[in-house]
């Protein structure tokens, strides 16, 4: 082989696609230069807009065929820089295949292409009485090919789980362009769940062009409770409570201070108490009686930790603009800083409570502005560094918290990450978890599926060849560039 | 000729797996031999269970982490003395070893609303072929930290790796189980599924049939009023003749699994037709779990090998091949060579 | 610590800092529906901004395209997390760029803009060109053209009394507006009858442009100077003698929803347009401050109501409007079904670029086909209106109507010829 070559690549793609899908122009390309993370960018050698499975088995085999790295991305929402492009990787931007293939209401499921955008899918079931569970922050916006290369969650999973457990089954394009089908329509597997190994795989195994989806019923009730506490460290506990007396609400979520006030100055406004420390957004579902037995443990478990208030949204309305409201939550961060560091962390339950005070200290020890809003159900953290990432000093400050804070959670029994992804972000923290031998096996694994390291290189596995810049580009800030070399 | 290596500790696989000299192989990993064939001549029994025990069970965070050779019955017991049970539904009298269960990906009737058994693993440690360790996910149930090898693996049949230790999700004892059962036809099959298709799920479905009569039976965990009420709701939704029947704790093990049979694999809809076409047979018998698209029927047994159950597919190749080159742990895909066989 | 205070330095242009690319606009956005790029979207244009303002980088053809292609319809406004107003982005853009990056057909829009619109005689003397060749144009294929209907303005008095034995509530300036005066006149007359069945003394003022159009084509200047006239002629006294309720305020009323959002967006150092903007409604939201009556000739058909953007996401005055419809409908309101994106009208877009603003149409008619194609399409502003009637064409059994021509037909009667 005569090694990477992009104008051959682009002889070949343009006689596949017309040159309106593919992107060149140096502005253009600059604006896919990075994900819902601020912290890591690379500008991609170019950018195919594809609208159909063909497109993108010719897209992919040409890749391999000239060596060309290349990143599969969606909305581009992902929050560990796993669709940034590193070495001028092109992107291969699956948005434009947004179909719903089928919806079976019988086998309750759903087959679709990898763009279609997450919420549209449910709002699509919900004809057919069902719903697609996983409900990711980014649910108006985030596509499905995006929640299955990162195995998405959201404030729903406390009780349906995380996107792998509704992919039923994937057709995939591997890196070197051979076809696989993984799993089966009703999510049985023969032999090993290759499906749920590609699922979460951070697009470092290929493309899925089709997935079958699980769909649920919706349910018969649903009822939202908002309770506040004078610190998070109650709320925290009250979640514990709530678990223990063996209630099993859809969702527990903790908003703190800030915020509760980031979210009551934006167009979320969910009437969220500002002078409270924390607040507890629980929902139940099911059926009336079941969710009147939950709400009684839920309440008492509360009342327990010296709950403030604890109240019920009245109607459809007043639980559209609790959830609104949280969905808002790191959007409206904005109004804080320029940028914003969503971190991603998981520790038991019992250790929330301690976990978020010492994250607290952290946050003082760097001097950075710092907002917790989490699922505190699954013991999922999101410690929220408001900063600039223009400012390199700053930019320093905010890496180091994060490493400490992504420390702390692994001390505490936890891990890296709950469903934000490894990506670049969290890539050289992976020796945290794994000792060196255990992440051999995953590269070798991943070596034997992308010999030639192509698809999406340089992310989840610490040490990558690839070059990482980080922060902000402009001229003028010395922190410009940061070859991280293995 | 087959020497069984028993082994006591994981540093014992590794060196088995990973010593030149000695018994090469290929190995397959064992353990109470209740859910898979004998090795085919010229495997060797990896035998796991002395590999056993409970190593901590945590009631406050529902998980549980035990060797791989632990009897699922003793883990069970374990969580049932502090008012748990295994995920998704692992009652006591299921049998084997944990490791096997997990090996042999059995599916759980309760996938709809429990999830698969894959979703109850919440981490796994092993070996590869090669002796390399494998380890993925812990013990939180959010775990996006690396390749999802522990949903991976699940299913693998000592084929990929030697599973040495697993993490396991809990959750409370159902205080007890009814169910919710309508016999007709085997052509009204069709219209009872769809009837509770628009009922919220039950934990579990099941048809059994038997010589054109069939019995379409919905499991639902009781305990608390609204348990009743639900099963209430089935019973109005599935029309006159259903009645609520209660599942004594010694019958829910039996419940969840098939009995012997050939094994199918279908969708709702296929399973449909198959129930139709077997009632009108006088000797049809089904025991089927339409929502998770298998069961076992009396059909003649599929004449096909051990060695052409399908095994995964390109990418379980690879992995294979990367993970274990010199082929120390057996193959299900590779036939067996002549000589073994005289 | 405190939220409004934002602790950073700012760029050049107010508000770029508060993108934190969650993302949540990008559904909610028209032209990124029709292309998917992310030059397209108002993420990716906020990025081209931070580019040209942060790092000084020059704008490529692409991006330049991007920012060119944005309708300004603000629906991003609406799902932003972080407040950004695009609007306010994309015109200090525009005002700074349009003298340099003038294609043809931006220089088209700004001659008409200067040199025709902002002059009633010579608008006066362009639509009755336009008159004159309509139906070649419509030959040619020009599409959105107003109808020959439009084209000749019926008379407009002064001044409309309160109905006899109605109590006097105030008395109300209707803003006559510059091409709305001209080609919906009808429209402009039928808010006059209604605010005055309901006892408001109605005043006409004098027509001319507000500037809406100039400033969403970066002509700060002109749309600064034409305001600043509207303000004098509407905030002058109203009618000398005018016995009105002492305790209502002097009431503008603007029913054309883009001249109305304009109006709205305050100009720093500018008291005079402030007092217009608190002063300034729109027929339904007035009405529907008061008890009314049951409607004495109600609409027998369904009506299907397509908010205009500038309603939606500028003057947030939908839920009056459609309460209204609901009032005065037997067969109810019909919502459209899918998303809500702008109908291409979006001012001189339909000008500027042709062939978007036109996919956008079909996409929106598409959206009314899959409701059931009610037979009356309500929608309360000039553009959007003339883009409906265009997009049902001509002899169609389907009849495109503002709001408050309903609302007067309910509850005023048939219009008097």
């Amino acid at each position: 082989m005569p090694g990477r070559s992009d104008a051959a690549l682009f002889k070949t793609l343009a006689r596949i696609l017309p040159r309106t899908r593919i992107i060149t122009d140096s502005g253009e390309r600059s604006l896919y230069d990075t994900d819902g993370l601020a912290l890591y960018r690379g500008v991609p050698g170019a950018v195919l807009l594809l609208e159909n499975a063909e497109e993108v088995i010719a897209a992919v085999r040409a890749c391999h065929h000239h060596e060309v790295p290349f990143v599969p991305r969606g909305a581009g929402t992902g929050l560990s820089g796993g669709a940034v492009p590193l070495d001028e990787a092109w992107i291969l931007d699956v948005t434009g295949m947004d179909r719903i293939i089928e919806i079976d209401p019988l086998e309750s499921l759903a087959r679709i292409e990898p763009g279609v955008v997450n919420l549209d899918l449910d709002r699509a079931a919900s004809d057919y009485g069902l719903r697609y569970a996983p409900d990711p922050s980014s649910q108006r916006a985030c596509t499905l090919g995006g929640n299955i290369a990162e195995n998405s969650g959201g404030p729903h999973c406390f009780r349906h789980g995380m996107t792998t457990r509704h992919i039923l089954a994937l057709e995939v394009v591997l890196p070197d362009g051979t076809l696989t089908s993984l799993g089966s329509r009703s999510g049985a597997t023969a032999g090993p769940d290759e499906r749920g190994l590609f699922v979460g795989s951070e697009g470092t195994l290929g493309i899925a062009i089709e997935a079958t989806v699980a769909l649920i019923r919706r349910p018969e009730q649903v009822r939202t409770f908002l309770a506040s506490f004078s610190s998070l460290a109650a709320s925290c506990r009250a979640v514990s409570r709530i678990i223990a007396s063996g209630a099993r609400p859809a969702a527990l979520e903790i908003l703190d201070r800030l915020t509760i006030a980031a979210v009551e100055a934006s167009v979320f406004r969910a009437g969220y108490p500002t002078d409270a420390e924390a607040v507890l957004l629980v929902e139940g579902e099911g059926s009336p009686a079941e969710i009147e037995e939950e709400t009684a443990h839920v309440r008492a478990a509360c009342s327990a930790e010296g709950a403030l208030t604890f109240e019920e949204a009245d109607d459809l309305e007043a639980r559209t603009r609790l959830w609104r409201g949280r969905k808002g939550a790191f959007g409206a961060m904005g109004r804080v800083a320029r940028d914003l560091y969503v971190l991603d962390g998981v520790v038991p339950r019992r250790a929330l409570a301690d976990v978020i005070e010492k994250i607290a200290a952290i946050g003082k020890k760097y001097e950075l502005i710092l907002s917790n809003v989490f699922h505190a159900g699954d013991g999922n953290l999101h410690p929220n560094i408001s900063f600039d990432a223009r400012d390199p000093e700053q930019t320093t400050r905010v890496l180091a918290a994060g490493a400490e804070i992504l420390e702390l959670c692994v001390a505490a029994g936890g891990t890296l990450s709950g469903e934000h992804g490894i990506g670049i972000e969290k890539r050289d923290h992976m020796g945290l978890v794994f000792t060196e031998l255990e992440l051999e096996t995953q590269t070798r694994l991943r070596d034997a599926i992308d010999p030639r390291g192509l698809s999406n290189p340089g992310k989840v596995f610490p040490g990558g060849r690839s070059c990482v810049e980080a922060g902000h580009r402009g001229p003028g800030h010395a922190a410009r560039v940061e070859r991280i070399i293995g | 000729m087959s020497v069984e290596t028993a082994t006591k500790s994981i540093a014992l696989i590794k060196r088995v797996l990973s010593q030149s000299g000695g018994p090469t192989g290929p190995f397959m990993p064992a353990g109470l031999g209740t859910r898979s064939a004998p090795p085919p001549p010229g495997v060797e029994p990896l035998t796991l269970t002395a590999l056993s025990g409970v190593e901590d069970l945590d009631r406050d965070e529902l998980v549980l982490t035990a060797l791989a050779g632990t009897p699922v019955d003793r883990v069970a017991q374990e969580a049932a003395a502090v008012g748990l049970v295994l995920c998704p539904l692992i009652p006591l009298g299921t049998g084997g070893t944990l490791g096997g269960l997990y090996a042999s990906g059995s599916e759980s009737p309760c996938a709809p609303v429990e999830g698969h058994l894959r979703d109850a693993v919440l981490g796994v440690e092993g070996l590869t072929g090669s002796g390399a360790p494998i380890k993925s996910g812990g013990r939180v149930v959010k775990n996006v930290t690396g390749y999802d090898l522990t949903r991976f693996l699940c299913g693998s049949r000592g084929a990929l790796a030697v599973i040495t230790r697993l993490h396991w999700r809990l959750r409370l004892l159902p205080t007890d189980s009814i169910e919710v059962v309508i016999d007709c036809p085997a052509t009204d099959v069709g219209a009872r599924l769809r009837a509770l298709r628009a009922l919220p799920d039950p934990t579990a479905v099941r048809i059994d049939l038997n010589a054109g009569r069939t019995r379409v039976r919905a499991l639902i965990e009781g305990g608390r009023p609204s348990a009743s009420a639900r099963a209430e709701q089935l019973k109005r939704g599935l029309g006159p003749g259903a009645e609520i029947l209660s599942v004594p704790d010694e019958q829910l093990a039996p419940w969840l699994a098939p009995p012997a049979g050939t094994r199918e694999h279908a969708s709702v809809r296929g399973w449909i037709e198959r129930i139709e076409e077997l009632g009108t047979q006088s000797d049809g018998v089904a025991t089927v779990f339409p929502y998770i698209g298998v069961g076992t029927t009396s059909a003649p047994p599929a004449s096909a090998p051990l060695d052409a159950i399908p095994f995964g597919g390109e990418i379980t190749r690879r992995v294979r091949s990367a993970w274990d080159p010199e082929g120390r742990l057996w193959d299900p895909h590779r036939p067996v060579p002549r000589e073994v066989l005289s | 610590m405190t939220i409004s205070s934002n602790p950073m330095p700012s760029g050049e242009i107010p508000g770029l800092e508060t993108c934190i690319h969650c993302g949540l606009c990008l559904p909610v956005c028209p032209t990124y529906a029709i292309d998917r790029r992310e030059s397209q979207n108002p993420r990716g244009r906020i990025a081209a901004l931070r580019r040209v303002s942060e790092e000084r980088a020059p704008l490529t053809p692409g991006l330049v395209a991007g920012l060119e292609d944005c309708l300004v319809c603000r629906a991003c406004e609406s799902a932003c997390p972080a407040g950004i107003s695009m609007e306010g982005l994309l015109l200090s853009h525009r005002t700074a760029t349009r003298p340099t990056h003038a294609d043809r057909a931006t220089r088209l829009e700004r001659w008409l803009l200067d040199e025709v619109i902002a002059h009633p005689e010579r608008l006066e003397l362009g639509l009755g060109a336009l008159r004159a060749v309509r139906g070649g144009l419509a030959r040619l294929g020009m599409r959105d053209l107003p109808s020959k209907e439009r084209l000749i303005p019926r008379d407009l008095p002064d001044s409309i009394e309160p109905d006899p034995g109605q109590r006097v509530r105030g008395s109300v300036t209707i803003l006559r507006g510059c091409v709305t005066d001209r080609l919906f006149r009808s429209e402009t007359l039928a808010a006059g009858r209604l605010l005055a069945h309901f006892g408001y003394r109605v005043s006409f003022g004098a027509p001319g442009c507000c500037g809406a159009l100039h400033r969403h084509a970066g002509l700060a200047d002109s749309a600064l100077r034409l305001s600043r006239e509207r303000a004098r002629d509407l905030l002058r006294e109203p009618l000398s003698g005018a016995t009105h309720d002492a305790l209502t305020p002097h009431v503008i009323v603007s029913d054309s929803a883009g001249c109305h959002a304009a109006l709205l967006e305050p100009l720093a150092e500018e008291p005079a347009l402030h007092d217009l903007a608190r002063r300034l409604t729109d027929t339904p939201s007035l009405l529907s401050t008061l008890e009314l009556p049951p409607p004495a000739h109600p609409i027998e058909e369904p009506v299907a109501f397509f908010p205009p953007c500038h309603q939606s996401h500028g003057t947030h005055t939908v839920s009056a409007t459609r309460a209204l419809l609901e009032h005065v409908t037997k067969a109810g309101v019909v919502d459209l079904v899918g998303e809500d994106f702008c109908c291409g009208a979006a001012g001189m877009y339909v000008m500027r670029r042709p062939e978007k603003s036109h996919e956008l149409g079909e996409r929106a008619r598409e959206r009314w086909e899959r409701s059931g194609s009610p037979r009356i399409i309500a929608t309360g502003n000039p553009g959007c209106l003339l883009r409906w009637e265009s997009l049902i064409g001509a002899g169609a059994n389907v009849e495109v109507v503002h709001p408050v021509t309903l609302l007067a037909r309910a509850f005023c009667g048939p219009e008097p010829l």
